[in-house]
């Protein structure tokens, strides 16, 4: 199946709890925008970028826009898009502008992916990327099993090619740090030396604690995605973790054990089809890496989330915050079915 | 068999592309020469018994770890064997092993009964020595090792191609500095400014071995390899912090840890991954192998790709693209952009993830870099992607 | 069986081998007796219900949270929703909580404060919690095991080791608030079970720092050392001139009748919050260190050999 995306490349900014606003860059999705209408979108990324979903063998063509960052006219960086994790890409669509090409401002790059490989990765910029990583230009990526069209399957959700790894809704739980004082030197038209890199705020899903579990949708309109996990249960709920910050991070779910479904968009299974897979307290995911884990929702009430380096879980003069979310289990039958990811 | 191997412990200089000279201090396997970071390779056999004569020349006491290696032995003054122990004044530490003071020698023994891959460091003030440069590889090749070239042995699993080494670690050019004057040096404030991949910052990583301007830093770190090849990637993280080495182009497979294979018996419990989260002083051994999607121009990509003026290309004035979609093709860049793309190769980066670490005291690109290139098939010299001493 | 036990959160002072002495808070087993660094050990068997009663003696809500274990949390939050404690807890000086369960799995676990964690756990209120396998008997070699039999977790020698970090500047902050400032977590000492080396390797004692790290074992014995973090910070714990064989992590035992998934390593990572049980077998007497891969974690102010360091005597 074919399916088209077009993302812009742009501005903005994004608030944290303690009522501060911070500059970013990120994409927007632009997708069936008409041409007249797609420089209304400048100043609008949200953080993180729109989900990217596909099948297994869909045609991916992900078209890049950039449209410039109105607040630093002055900057005319290019972007790219990098799939990481596209097995056996091309360097053309890799998005990687030393080995490739990038998008210069104004102009347009069609990206083509016919993904083979359920699981969850990431997209990112990967011009100066030091820079727009940091900066937001990150989101989630998923590629759905084609386990999921067989007769007898339909209606329910798979995350690889194994009855195993059905579940009833599912979460991506994105991971990342800001240095506050790069978003504000790069909005002040200043340098920033990485190697001082400290970050005093921690995200997931692009808010910090309590923002992670707020369900308004006009508290934080360019952080679409809450990092709030619901279930009815015993509901088999599927969370695609994916690390895309500058740190390691520890996560646990207190009172939920985890079985680890998935790391790299891979099942964990050896070379014959040994199951390596087991059940884990805590989860230690390094930059650039994503892990699937699958749990039962257990009798209902409140699961706190964290990351167990608990100096991550505030915000600057104020605790929990940063890396802080729930898990709320309700009663059997409460929830509705999840329609998209993260609802 | 006996394998006797000579290593001083001296005092040099290192080059980053930011044109800053830091004095290290290194292992160097001949007399009367600089020492080179990382120290030498040291390629083995299984079984062989080896012996390790540590020469210092340097200001204080130094050693030799063997991690992974069993039943390692030095030789006592009266020339007689023992098990090498940790050494204490009182409760004091002295060093974690047996140690040579300054002009002194220690000599080391011990058999390689395993292959795989393998770290030596200093025992000494390691969290100094090892800083300024006192670490390198050992490769112990399976005893079956021949035409067809295994990490672990045949059936095991690792059949490779090509093979790399691959040594990371920090660098704090204050420490070095201060070393370098015999002032003190507060650890707490430890502050990287430099990543390495084999002793070099990117670009120099892609470089080949034995670059003329870097004589202290031989070993390259640029991946090359053809479609269809399995590559045995060989990493060491010889620094203090975990990185994540991420790959573009397609997963790679886990077979080894430590020096120990992903086996138990006849069960294999390697495992693939897209990045893999190297940590402080341990050893991963991987096979990688890029395949490709098929596109040539017959097959062409299926998107058509904008005129070459309506394309960032080679923006920080050189590119390392072909200018074509397909591989072996070069097709048109940009007047002025100088081109390090010879025969229409694919790249592909291998990088830390955690991006500060890809600078060069903060300014990118730089750091922990690499690039994994693919050649058309055909055209890599049976030379390229061998380990030599 | 039922186990009943009664902890005090208290504040005292741990001392460092620098000389130093730190303030901290921790769980002590009665009200008069002094906190200690970690927490007692509890000891249950798979089947016993253990109750732990817990009397606040901080001005400050305090809580204990079982990660990994059989137990639902019971948060509770303030008038904006916001978290006060990951569980129930003990609001003030004076206030007990209680909590019960049923040990349904064997393995090592950590109990915590799940109140103000970033401070509480920092201050020092951490502890282990050891689950014996059904049918655990000490004294009978083929049960004495971490996981059960077919689990490859026989034993002779077992040893607890819990890594922590301590921001002694945060502690003095805590205990003497002053306004104003920044958070920014920067330890200063890294402790195995609550001591930093060489106390690590002195014996077991009666002092707020009471247990020893130093494994003492003979040649052959079957040494199983069971690591956890109870710190912020990730370790890579190298076991020098060894190699060791890493059996389960966060108490899943990675062997089973069908598939056997241990692995041999002479350095492993353990993350914040994870545990590792290891294995090892030494045939040749001597000194055999344990320490942290980063260096820079075994060192004190005066840079002598310190911290997250340990010793293997093979005798």
């Amino acid at each position: 199946m074919n399916r088209a995306f077009r993302f812009a490349a742009t501005d903005g900014y994004i608030k944290m709890p303690d009522g501060t606003e911070h500059y970013i860059f990120g994409f927007a999705d632009i997708t069936g925008v008409s041409e007249d209408e797609i420089y209304s979108y400048r100043g609008k990324a949200t953080l993180m970028a729109p989900l990217l979903e596909a099948y297994e063998n869909d045609d991916v063509y992900l078209t890049l826009t950039n449209i410039g960052l109105p607040d630093r006219p002055d900057l005319d960086d290019s972007h790219t898009i990098h799939w990481h994790g596209f097995p056996n890409q091309i360097a053309l669509y890799d998005g990687v502008p030393e080995a490739s090409a990038s998008v210069p401002v104004g102009r347009d790059f069609m990206y083509y992916y016919k993904p083979l490989a359920p699981g969850t990765y990431m997209y990112h910029c990967h011009f100066e990327p030091v820079e727009h990583i940091q900066m937001g230009m990150i989101a989630p990526l998923i590629v759905r099993p084609q386990l999921e069209k067989t007769p007898g399957n339909e209606g329910k959700k798979f995350a690889y090619n194994d009855l195993a790894t059905e579940f009833d809704r599912e979460y991506f739980i994105f991971l990342n740090e800001l240095d506050s004082r790069v978003h504000s030197l790069v909005l002040g038209v200043q340098m920033f030396d990485w190697t001082e890199y400290i970050p005093d705020y921690w995200l997931l899903n692009g808010r910090s604690y309590p923002g992670t579990v707020d369900t308004t949708d006009t508290n934080y309109p360019y952080q679409p995605y809450k990092g709030l996990i619901e279930a009815n249960e015993g509901e088999k709920i599927l969370l695609r973790f994916i690390n895309l910050g500058f740190q390691q991070h520890s996560i646990e779910l207190l009172g939920i054990p985890l079985k680890i479904a998935g790391i790299d968009a891979q099942q964990p299974k050896g070379l014959n089809g040994e199951d390596l897979s087991t059940f884990k307290n805590i989860i230690y995911i390094g930059a650039g890496m994503t892990l699937d884990v699958i749990f039962t929702a257990p009798a209902a009430g409140i699961y706190p989330l964290f990351n167990t380096s608990h100096n991550k879980n505030i915000n600057p003069g104020s605790s929990p915050g940063g890396m802080v979310s729930e898990v709320r289990v309700y009663p059997s039958g409460t929830l509705p079915p999840q329609v998209k990811p993260n609802q | 068999m006996v394998h006797i191997i000579d290593l001083w412990a001296d005092s040099g200089y290192f080059t980053t592309p930011i044109g800053h000279n830091i004095y290290f201090w290194g292992f160097n396997d001949s007399t009367g020469t600089s020492p080179q970071l990382p120290g030498p390779t040291l390629i083995l056999n299984q079984n062989d018994e080896i012996v390790v004569n540590l020469h210092n020349n340097l200001p204080e006491n130094v050693s030799l770890l063997f991690p992974g290696q069993e039943n390692v032995e030095f030789q006592k003054p009266d020339d007689t064997w023992a098990p090498v122990q940790p050494q204490f004044s009182g409760t004091d530490l002295v060093s974690l092993t047996n140690y040579a003071p300054p002009g002194g020698t220690i000599s080391y023994k011990f058999t390689a009964a395993n292959p795989g891959t393998f770290l030596y460091e200093s025992g000494t003030n390691p969290q100094k020595q090892i800083h300024m440069g006192l670490y390198g590889a050992i490769i112990v090749r399976p005893s079956d090792f021949g035409t067809v070239k295994t990490a672990y042995g045949q059936n095991t699993g690792t059949d490779f191609d090509r093979e790399y080494l691959i040594t990371v670690a920090e660098v704090d050019p204050v420490l070095h500095k201060s070393v370098e004057k015999g002032e003190p040096y507060d650890i707490k404030n430890y502050k990287p400014r430099y990543w390495v991949m084999n002793g070099r910052c990117s670009p120099d990583t892609m470089l080949m071995d034995g670059v003329g301007y870097l004589p202290n830093q031989p070993y390259g770190s640029m991946i090359m390899m053809e479609p269809g090849e399995k590559i045995l990637l060989r990493y060491i993280d010889a620094g203090i912090e975990n990185h994540p080495l991420h790959l573009h182009g397609n997963h790679t497979r886990l077979v080894g840890l430590d020096g120990k294979p992903l086996r138990n018996g006849n069960i294999d419990l390697s495992y693939k991954r897209f990045t893999i989260l190297v940590a402080s002083g341990q050893t991963y051994d991987m096979i990688y192998e890029w395949n490709g999607l098929g596109y040539t121009p017959d097959n062409p990509i299926p998107t058509l790709l904008p005129s070459i003026r309506n394309l960032g290309i080679g923006e920080p004035g050189w590119t390392m693209w072909s200018g074509s979609p397909y591989l072996g093709e070069k097709r048109d860049i940009p007047v002025g952009v100088v081109s390090y793309n010879e025969t229409g190769e694919y790249n592909f980066m291998l990088h830390s993830h955690e991006e500060p670490q890809i600078t060069n005291w903060g300014e990118f690109p730089g750091g922990m870099m690499s690039m994994l290139m693919v050649h058309p098939p055909g055209t890599l010299s049976p030379d390229i992607g061998v380990i030599r001493r | 069986m039922n186990i009943i036990k009664d902890l005090w959160a208290k504040s005292g002072t741990i001392n460092m081998p620098d000389g130093f002495s730190v303030p901290f808070w921790g769980y002590a087993e009665s009200a008069s007796f002094e906190p200690q660094l970690p927490g007692p050990v509890i000891e249950a068997a798979v089947g016993d219900t253990l109750h732990v009663n817990f009397h606040n003696m901080l001005n400050e809500p305090v809580s204990i949270i079982f990660p990994g274990q059989n137990v639902v949390p019971t948060p509770v939050k303030d008038a904006d929703g916001r978290f006060v404690s990951y569980t129930a807890h003990a609001p003030d000086n004076g206030d007990v909580v209680s909590y019960s369960y049923t040990a349904d799995k064997p393995g090592i676990f950590l109990y915590e404060s799940g109140s103000s964690p970033e401070r509480q756990i920092q201050m020092g209120m951490y502890g282990v919690i050891i689950v014996r396998p059904a049918g655990f008997d000490a004294v009978n070699a083929s049960t004495r095991t971490a996981y059960g039999t077919n689990t490859g977790s026989e034993f002779d020698i077992e040893k607890v080791l819990v890594l922590g970090e301590i921001d002694s500047v945060l502690h003095s902050k805590i205990v003497n608030p002053q306004p104003g400032g920044m958070y920014i977590f920067s330890p200063d000492y890294w402790t195995i079970n609550g001591r930093s080396y060489p106390h690590t390797t002195a014996a077991d004692d009666d002092s707020s720092q009471p247990y020893s790290s130093k494994i003492t074992a003979g040649q052959g014995h079957k040494i199983l050392i069971r690591c956890i973090n109870a710190g912020f910070q990730h370790h890579n714990i190298r076991f020098d001139n060894l190699s060791v064989r890493v059996i389960a992590t966060d108490s899943v035992p990675l062997n089973s009748n069908t598939l056997d998934k241990t692995y041999k390593k002479n350095t492993v990572t353990i993350a914040s919050g994870e545990s590792y049980d290891i294995i090892t077998t030494v045939n040749t007497p001597g000194m055999y260190m344990i320490y942290d891969r980063d260096y820079h974690h075994l060192v004190d102010i005066n840079g002598l050999s310190s911290g997250m360091m340990t010793i293997i005597e093979i005798l």
